[in-house]
């Protein structure tokens, strides 16, 4: 497999596929994330994000396709090696080897990693508050996050892969974490994190990646979401015209009874219009939640 | 890889004034220019006065790095603050830099203008680029001819 | 690979440092077991071989000839099978085998270390009988050849790896605790009597080449009259070391294979 003839992108995959028996949990996936940016890694339960995330890793074999993960292909077995001193990964688990303390935890991976940053670790301990004497399987889903978390970002790693690293946190907790983010970014490093937890997105991403049933079915700037898509509602005295609606410029609609609501980008004043003429009553249109607009109903 | 150079703060900035919001229409480096702008024209910040690290206004705000490169570029690029590579982003002397404050500001009227002029007469935005782009275009081919 | 030696050295460091960790508590109590039954045994020599009723009565080298072909035999099997636990595909029903295969290493080589550690562990268990029974024996008043207790040891070590390695290849694929043991206690019994029967069903071929039990305690080998080893089965050594390789080749394989 040739490795990635672009460095600007630490991830870059072609077609990748996972096949189980009849299903596809990942399906023709074509991902190019650029360096040194924040990525969000958007989808629902079962949309295939953590399945791409382990063929990623070196976890799961893909069925079909190739992957490039800081310009290494991810089918070389003895590369993934090299990929992996350069990556830090929060699985959806964090678990830890329960018979292992916080201290022989992080004594365990500290000198697998060259560029491990010493400064950094006590500073993310203090933060954290991690008792270096607790046994790792007496430690709580919380102290377990910050524990990976610490593990992860004092790596002094390249890329940084997180699978719903929010997953039932308070927002004291969130906050903490995308601080963390930022803070690993503000480094360089490119983060790549998955999260059904649209909250998180908005603010921190640079790139969302959208999928759905194993499809990449949506990839766009953060920037060019929040400028350019708007959420629609009409209200119809009959019941709503949805074929008619589906004009250029509408990424997305459902109709259920008298009402339409959809997704549009760009073309706003025409599909108004159409909607008005139409015979809709009523039109709202809202700019909230970005994210919320490309997400639902893909 | 490279990694990106960034710039560092030494001081601590009371940041609250700079605070953004993501869930509003508006993209956040364009909510940060314009607290930027305001605080740099209400005398809040003064001339010479170092503006915070990318790193630093991206750690306290929770945004990503790229948003705060994104709006020093742009203001660099308005003229109102400068990018002294390695040392940080400062606040530009207006005195001296006055004339190009107006000049870029009377440029954005001029286009803001046009394009609601071309708007009302039923000109759609890919429309208008196009006319800005063809122009344009004409402009680099006569140059390139050469005068 | 470009990598540093203090890197590379660190790495493996680590490896046999968790592994260690991991089998630490079964080693011990492995070791302890030994070390009981074995002295145990000897130590209640006098009993045991009351129970046994003939003429000439047993002598002490026929005894412990006996346990070595017994308890003992059993034990060490036990103990072995106990190392062969653990692994990768238990780690994936614990929840941290994401955490471990995303580390700087490759699946081989924690299988390479898991399979050494547990070499080196089998050794030592296997040689507490040469450190048990003939202190034991000093104890009760006989003595007993430590170079004897050696042989035994060694075709203990030398036949039983292939159970540490049925073990590991079992638990290369089952998760559950000690499903392993289970499946290689089952596979075990399973070649035993296939093969007990085959060796009643067919008398004239020599089948005690694939009899594990006589094999492991040296069965063809032994001198009824003194209790004593008259050599080294070295077709059955061999044999049994090769079957060992073949196992670890495949659980190699098979490991690398899986998706985690």
């Amino acid at each position: 497999m040739p490795a990635s003839k672009r460095p600007e992108l630490v991830i870059e995959t072609h077609g990748l596929s996972k096949k189980y028996r009849d299903t596809f949990a990942v399906r023709d996936l074509d991902l190019t994330v650029p360096a040194g940016s924040i990525s969000a890694f958007l989808g629902p339960n079962g949309s295939g994000k953590t399945t791409t995330i382990r063929m990623l890793l070196g976890l799961a074999h893909p069925t079909a396709g190739s992957g490039c993960v800081l310009g290494q292909a991810i089918s070389d077995d003895a590369a993934c090696i090299q990929i992996r001193q350069r990556i830090g990964y929060v699985s959806e688990d964090k678990r830890l080897y329960g018979y292992m303390t916080v201290k022989q935890a992080l004594d365990f991976v500290r000198p697998l990693y060259p560029n491990w940053n010493r400064d950094r670790e006590r500073a993310l301990q203090e933060r954290f508050d991690l008792p270096p004497g607790r046994k790792c399987k007496k430690l709580s889903k919380g102290m377990r996050t910050k524990l990976a978390l610490v593990l992860a970002l004092a790596r002094g790693a390249d890329l940084l892969i997180f699978d719903e690293p929010g997953e039932g946190r308070d927002p004291a907790g969130t906050e903490q974490l995308l601080e963390a983010i930022v803070e690993a970014a503000s480094d360089g490093a490119t983060v790549f994190f998955s999260t059904h937890q649209i909250s998180e997105v908005e603010r921190i991403a640079d790139h969302v990646f959208i999928m759905n049933h194993g499809r990449l079915v949506f990839q766009n700037a953060m920037e060019e979401i929040r400028k350019n898509y708007r959420r629609i509602h009409f209200s119809f005295m009959g019941s709503a015209p949805a074929n008619q609606m589906n004009i250029d410029g509408v990424e997305s609609l459902r109709a259920e009874g008298h009402v339409l609501s959809l997704v549009a980008n760009g073309n706003l004043e025409r599909i108004a219009q159409l909607g008005r003429a139409l015979g809709a009553i009523s039109v709202a249109t809202s700019n909230q939640s970005a994210c919320g607009k490309c997400s639902w109903e893909l | 890889m490279t990694r990106v150079p960034l710039y560092d703060n030494y001081e601590t900035v009371n940041l609250a004034f700079l605070k953004v919001n993501p869930a509003s229409g508006v993209p956040i480096y364009l909510q940060l220019m314009d607290r930027l702008r305001h605080a740099i024209e209400s005398c809040f910040l003064a001339p010479g006065d170092q503006l915070p690290g990318i790193r630093t206004l991206a750690q306290q705000l929770v945004v990503s790095p790229n948003t705060v490169v994104k709006a020093y570029t742009e203001l660099d690029r308005e003229g109102i603050i400068e990018l002294r590579h390695g040392a940080g982003a400062f606040v530009r002397d207006r005195e001296r830099h006055r004339d190009r404050i107006k000049d870029v500001r009377a440029a954005k009227n001029l286009v803001k203008a046009a394009v609601e002029k071309m708007r009302g007469r039923g000109f759609t935005p890919d429309e208008i680029r196009r006319f800005v782009d063809a122009e344009l275009d004409a402009c680099v081919e006569e140059a390139r001819v050469g005068h | 690979m470009i990598r540093s030696k203090a890197l590379w050295r660190k790495t493996w460091l680590a490896l046999w440092r968790k592994t260690w960790l991991e089998s630490r508590t079964r080693f011990f109590g492995a070791l302890a077991m030994m070390m009981f039954v074995a002295g145990w045994d000897i130590l209640d020599s006098a009993h045991g071989m009351s129970r046994f009723d003939r003429t000439p009565p047993i002598t002490f080298t026929q005894y412990v000839a006996y346990l070595f072909q017994g308890n003992l035999q059993w034990v060490w099997v036990a103990s072995v099978l106990l190392l062969g636990l653990g692994g990768l595909a238990r780690e994936d029903r614990l929840g941290t085998a994401q955490f471990t295969l995303t580390l700087p290493f490759r699946r081989r080589q924690w299988m390479q270390v898991r399979a050494t550690l547990g070499l080196l562990q089998a050794a030592i268990l296997a040689l507490v009988p040469v450190l048990i029974v003939p202190l034991a024996a000093r104890v009760v008043g006989r003595s007993y050849p430590v170079w004897e207790a050696f042989k035994f040891s060694v075709l203990l070590f030398a036949a039983g790896i292939i159970f540490f390695f049925g073990a590991v290849f079992w638990s290369s694929f089952l998760g559950g605790e000690f499903s392993a043991i289970a499946a290689t206690g089952i596979s075990a019994l399973f070649a035993f009597t296939a093969q007990d029967y085959l060796y009643r069903g067919i008398p004239s071929f020599r089948f005690s080449y694939f009899n594990m039990n006589a094999f492991l305690g040296g069965y063809e080998l032994l001198d009824r009259a003194t209790g004593l080893l008259g050599g080294w089965p070295w077709a059955g050594i061999v044999k049994s070391l090769c079957a060992a390789g073949v196992l670890f080749w495949t659980s190699t394989a098979i490991v690398e294979r899986r998706d985690f």
